[in-house]
This record gives C-alpha cells, sequence and structure tokens, in this order.
C-alpha cells in the first residue's frame, strides 16, 4: 500500500550490483518474466499494438538498466550497465528499484509516483500507459514469481523474500526520498486565478 | 443517530480494479467499454464485453452493482458504435447505464425503457429544470452533478427535483465546463467529449531536463517542475503559462478534489450517492481511496468523523487537495 514515502538503495548498494554478471542476471529475470507472461494471456490483449514498443527500465538505485521487448507473446530481456545501449528505445521509466516492485505489484499508484516525482517517464506516452495498465490488471505478485522458479524450495523462499523485502522498506538503510519532497497542502478555496 | 449511509461510487479501468474496488467497499463500481464510447478511452484500460459481465457477476457475488459508462458525444455518421454499447449494456446484467448525450438518452429510453439511466455530469446538468427535463423525458434516475455547485445549491436542487443526486468527492478536477471543454481539441484534435480522452497520450510528452521536468501536449509545454515540485496532469486546463507578464497556473491549479471532511453537509443536503473520479488510476489508488472513504462514509451515518486528508494526500494531483466548489468562496 501507498504511503507516500519511497525509499531507495543507499549509494553502497548500486556500488555491489556493479560487480554482478549480468548474463545470469538477464535469464533469471527473462525467465519469471516469461513464467508471468505464459499465466497472463490477457496482458498481451491490453498491451495489443504496443507490445512492438521497447520499454527501457531504469533502476535509480541500482547500477543496471533493462530493456523489455516483446515478440511472438514471449518477453525478450537485456540488461546493461548503460543507458546509451539502448538508443532506440521507446519508452524509459525511471524510479527506485523497490518502487518498481511496488509498482509491478499493483501496492503503489503510478500516478500518485509520478505526482511525487518518484517516477518519471519519457518517451511513448501511449506505451507506456498501455504497460501500466496491462500490468496492473495482470495482478502480479514478485517474490511469488521469482520464488516460483525455485522449484521445491520456492515457498520458504518466497516467505523468505517477502519478510526480506518489508524489512528493507521499514529500515533505517534505505534513505528516504520523500524527504526531499514536497508537502501535501490543503487548500481551502478554489485555487487558481480566483480570489480566495 | 444513525442513518442510511450515502452509496459509495467507484471507479475500474480494468477487471482487476473492479475487484479491488468490490473488495474495498464499493457499492458500486463504474466502468466502460474499450472504446470511445466512454470518457475515458487510454490505452491498456477499459473492458471487453466478456470482461464487463464477468465483472458484473463478481460484483453481484460480493453485494455491489455495476454502472455502465457510454458516456462521450455520438459522431455524427458513426451513430452505431454508442447504438451498439447501449444494446450490450441492456443485454447484461449491469445496474444502470451513464449517458451524457441527448440523442442516446433517447434512443436508449425508447429502446430500452427498463435500462435504469444515470444522466453523465458530461451533460451538466447544473440546475433543478435541466435535471427535471432529464428525468421527466428520458426517465433518467439519477443525477451525477457538475463541480460547480455549493452544498447549499446542491441542497437546494436536491428539493426541487425527483431523481437521486451522485456527487464527486474525491480524484481529480475538470475546468468548469464539463462536456462542453474544447481545450484537449484545440490543442490536440481530440476531446473526452467525443473521444474520451483529454490530452491524449499520444500527444504528450514528458522530458526530464534534469533542473526540470518538461510535459507537453501536441509540442506546446504545458509545465515546467523545479526539482522537487509536485508534477500534475499534462491537460491544458492544469498548464503554467505566461500571461501579462506574470507565469501562474491561468486556469486553475493542479490539484485533487477531496470532500471528506464535508459528507455529513452532503448528506444533509441530500446527497444519495458519492462518487471517486479516477478510472485511469491503478489498483493500489483503489485500494486506499475506496477502503478509506468506505470508513468515512460509514463513520458519518453513525454520526461520526474520519479524518483521511493525511491518508489520501500522496493520492492527489499535485499532491495538493481542495474542497473545490462545495464551499467555494471566490464568486
Amino acid at each position: 500500500m501507498s504511503n507516500g514515502t519511497v525509499r531507495s538503495f543507499p549509494p553502497i548498494v548500486a556500488r555491489f550490483t556493479r560487480y554482478l554478471p549480468l548474463l545470469p542476471l538477464e535469464r533469471l529475470i527473462a525467465e519469471v518474466a516469461n513464467r508471468v507472461a505464459g499465466q497472463h494471456p490477457e496482458f498481451f490483449d491490453r498491451l495489443d499494438d504496443y507490445a512492438k514498443k521497447s520499454f527501457v527500465i531504469v533502476p535509480t538505485d541500482l547500477d543496471w538498466v533493462a530493456c523489455m521487448t516483446f515478440h511472438n507473446e514471449k518477453v525478450q530481456l537485456r540488461l546493461s550497465r548503460s543507458l546509451e545501449s539502448f538508443p532506440n528505445r521507446d519508452v524509459t521509466v525511471t524510479a527506485p528499484f523497490l518502487s518498481l516492485v511496488s509498482l509491478l505489484d499493483g501496492e503503489e499508484d503510478g500516478d500518485a509516483l509520478f505526482f511525487s516525482r518518484d517516477l518519471t517517464i519519457e518517451g511513448d506516452t501511449e506505451a507506456v500507459l498501455a504497460l501500466r495498465n496491462a500490468l496492473d490488471d495482470a495482478e502480479i505478485d514478485f517474490v511469488h514469481e521469482c520464488s516460483a522458479i525455485a522449484g521445491p524450495l520456492s515457498r520458504p523462499l518466497e516467505s523468505g523474500g517477502k519478510r526480506f523485502i518489508e524489512a528493507l522498506k521499514k529500515s533505517a538503510f534505505m534513505r528516504g526520498a520523500q524527504e526531499e519532497s514536497p508537502s501535501h497542502p490543503t487548500m481551502d478555496g478554489m485555487p487558481g486565478p480566483y480570489p480566495t | 443517530m444513525s442513518q442510511k449511509a450515502m452509496e459509495l461510487v467507484c471507479p475500474a479501468g480494468t477487471p482487476a480494479a473492479l475487484r479491488t474496488a468490490v473488495d474495498a467497499g464499493a457499492d458500486t463500481i463504474y466502468c466502460g467499454f474499450r472504446d470511445q464510447t466512454n470518457a475515458r478511452n487510454f490505452p491498456g484500460l477499459n473492458f471487453s464485453r466478456k470482461e464487463m459481465q464477468q465483472g458484473i457477476e463478481y460484483a453481484g457475488k460480493n453485494g455491489s452493482k455495476v454502472l455502465v459508462a457510454v458516456n462521450t458525444f455520438a459522431q455524427a455518421g458513426n451513430m452505431d458504435l454508442w447504438y451498439k454499447a447501449i444494446d450490450d449494456v441492456a443485454a447484461s446484467d449491469a445496474h444502470a447505464i451513464i449517458l451524457a448525450d441527448i440523442g442516446l438518452l433517447d434512443y436508449a429510453a425508447s429502446k430500452h425503457p427498463d435500462l435504469r439511466v444515470h444522466l453523465s455530469v458530461q451533460a451538466a446538468a447544473a440546475n433543478a429544470d435541466m435535471i427535471n427535463y432529464y428525468a421527466r423525458e428520458f426517465g433518467a434516475k439519477r443525477v451525477v452533478l457538475p463541480r460547480v455547485l455549493t452544498v447549499q445549491e446542491i441542497a437546494a436542487i436536491n428539493k426541487e427535483i425527483s431523481c437521486e443526486t451522485e456527487v464527486f468527492i474525491f480524484g481529480g478536477l475538470c475546468v468548469m465546463a464539463e462536456g462542453r471543454c474544447s481545450l484537449s481539441s484545440y490543442c490536440t484534435g481530440k476531446s473526452p467529449n467525443i473521444n474520451g480522452v483529454c490530452s491524449p497520450p499520444g500527444s504528450v510528452k514528458y522530458e526530464d531536463h534534469g533542473t526540470h521536468l518538461e510535459s507537453t501536449l501536441e509540442g506546446i509545454t504545458i509545465n515546467q517542475y523545479p526539482k522537487g515540485e509536485a508534477a500534475a496532469y499534462p491537460t491544458l486546463c492544469k498548464g503554467r503559462f505566461e500571461s501579462l507578464g506574470e507565469t501562474g497556473y491561468v486556469f486553475e491549479d493542479p490539484v485533487s478534489l477531496n470532500a471528506a471532511q464535508i459528507l455529513p453537509q452532503l448528506q444533509e443536503a441530500g446527497v444519495t450517492a458519492l462518487k471517486i473520479e479516477g478510472r485511469q488510476r491503478g489498483k493500489a489508488y483503489m485500494a486506499q481511496v475506496v477502503k478509506s472513504f468506505r470508513q468515512a462514509v460509514d463513520a458519518v451515518a453513525a454520526g461520526r468523523s474520519i479524518d483521511l486528508d493525511a491518508l489520501l494526500a500522496p493520492m492527489t494531483e499535485g499532491q495538493k487537495s481542495t474542497k473545490g466548489s462545495y464551499q467555494k468562496t471566490w464568486r
């Protein structure tokens, strides 16, 4: 549930992820994504022609970016250290990693993240809306889907993963982006040019 | 003293959002077909006929009802799309249809006299004579009031009409000419009134310039947000423009309506139903906003009150809220 408190990994995590080998990570994420896609055929129906677009996801607090494309109702994924690896991207979505996970899980509202400037989008706005709506309707459980590929270990992995993510969200280890965000004022009269 | 709670009417842009709204305590959910017959015709949003019927069944099993919005204005020479939508709603188990176009109201009343009709906010019926006309001629059972009235004006209207009234209590605000606004058409050739899209996303671009985020509509700058300033929807009515040597919001500020604090007054004014805006929003919005207002509406019916301002602030456009016209002070 959105509570207006977006948190980012501290820079040390980004430095650590710099040394993670991208190829196995890329294959792992692609496998999860295709498992999800296989279970939600309506996702492609909702995405419609925008499935031809390329979507680049930029977790602001990690040291890699992901480019997602679709072909024959399969997800194709490429990871890179640099956004410049994908010069022909149609869409760029930028947000802290855990916000992206919460968005995927339907626990954060995309518009609310946009209003608070924790999420930015650039490129084809129609395509990003179609993707957001298709994902929101798919009712994805990120940790469950990631754990499912572990076979017999999936259940303990899932419960441990969920506890870990929740602990991370509450942890002092994470930096609160909201600390620098604007306050939430209430306006008594109708705003604008009208005298109040 | 306890009294009957007002009906909570909630939006849904996808089947998952509909289920979320039902589970969060919506009495009624409004949604539309996946085409330009409804005023939220955005990519990836809305319902196929099959999804609509499944949603109606899910709502029914859980004690909720579904309203189907066919609330754009039909295009000359292309009426069949709208007629078909009305026929399909009539053939479904939807509780009611929401219409705005006077021709479509006539079609529904003639072809489907048993179909319950609600008058959309897009019809902009803002006085008792207009509302009585729609009720008398087309059998409208409820009118969604435009967001231009004070609570006192709503109370006065309710004393002079025979149908129910529904009012917005939360979400995005339109400039004060609902159903008649041509700002989006002027800039992009498409409007919410006919195409179901205000600021069609194909015409919207965002660009992060480092020092500021810029939103443009068909190449026209709508706003530039300095770092740290809350952002808003890229609609012309909420644009920040230079006029007479000053830069500011010349139409209206980017804020959301939040009438949580005046629910008791709305109940006192004779309002039947309370509407939450936002079919374009995700499940998280439905869960939080609907659940919060469910508690608030029940509390008001029981003679208590709940403060929702802090809880709902992150969900508001520009992260600011207003009571809008309900307590207008500028006239």
